[in-house]
């Protein structure tokens, strides 16, 4: 409790200099690498924060409508899953290890697509990576609507390094 | 034990019999606690209180986190014991525990801007 306290005097004395503007980097597709980004940005969002996602690599696969909707948990390579590792290889695994994990997540979450569409509502802006698209074959028709605009490496440094910001790698 | 919160609908927010607006985020998982309450003081004028109750043990500190951040006024911040007729929206990781109460936490909220 202790812990609250002091938190509640730093954030008095810092107010002056607090952030406003949240840059989010969503580099994955997989459950646990989009729920907490997302979380981020709808509550930075309802925090009275301005943000902007930026999707790069299969992060990527979230603004494309054809795997939009298909975000799934890997089975393979995720020692925190409660099974034996060597059983993530076999053939389905990670479709019982997505659906397990998504009716979980359902007593508790809008799904990916949903708060997506939450978060957009509430300003959130949502990048596509230009190199990603390129190398992943990905064309401008194939963007969800949701979609703010396509950019690169170079004007995400412009809002990462510009004054108030917060950026967070996921 | 007070009175505990008007009932109201999962994920809803109602305004109760003296006219404030209780959230109830009972059962609910950061971040949504957070966002009911966000949702609701639009609705609300400067100077006007809502009643907050939620049960994610994380909810103490971040919705007062957020009123620094949102600049609005944390007013007060009790924990209750809540019965079954209060438990509204309780998922079953709650349900499960046998105890007929449940621990909540009560904040109310000033708007101030």
């Amino acid at each position: 409790m202790a812990l609250v306290e002091r938190q509640v005097r730093n954030g008095a004395e810092e107010s002056g200099k607090r952030a406003t503007k949240l840059v989010l980097v969503v580099t994955k597709d997989t459950l646990d690498q989009v729920y907490p980004p997302l979380i981020l940005a709808t509550t930075a969002a309802a925090s009275g924060l301005e943000v902007d996602v930026y999707f790069t690599f299969w992060g990527l696969k979230l603004l494309d409508r054809r795997s939009h909707r298909k975000t799934k948990l890997a089975s393979v390579g995720n020692p925190a899953l409660p099974m034996p590792n060597i059983l993530g290889m076999l053939p389905g695994m990670t479709a019982v290890t997505t659906s397990m994990m998504q009716r979980k997540i359902k007593k508790y979450w809008p799904t990916i697509p949903e708060m997506m569409l939450q978060a957009k509502e509430m300003g959130v802006r949502f990048h596509a990576c230009s190199p990603t698209m390129g190398l992943m074959g990905i064309r401008k028709e194939d963007l969800i609507p949701q979609t703010d605009d396509i950019v690169g490496a170079s004007t995400f440094l412009d809002w990462a390094t510009s004054p108030g910001t917060a950026t967070i790698f996921v | 034990m007070n009175e505990g919160p008007a009932r109201v609908a999962e994920g809803e927010v109602t305004v109760g019999t003296v006219g404030l607006l209780v959230v109830d985020a009972i059962g609910q998982l950061c971040p949504v606690p957070v966002l009911r309450v966000s949702q609701g003081i639009k609705q609300l004028k400067v100077g006007d209180e809502m009643e907050v109750w939620a049960t994610d043990p994380g909810s103490k500190s971040d919705i007062a986190a957020w009123t620094r951040m949102t600049g609005n006024e944390l007013v007060t911040v009790s924990e209750e014991d809540i019965h079954q007729e209060h438990r509204v929206g309780l998922e079953a990781d709650v349900e499960r525990k046998s105890d007929s109460s449940v621990h909540a936490y009560k904040f109310r909220i000033r708007k101030m801007r």
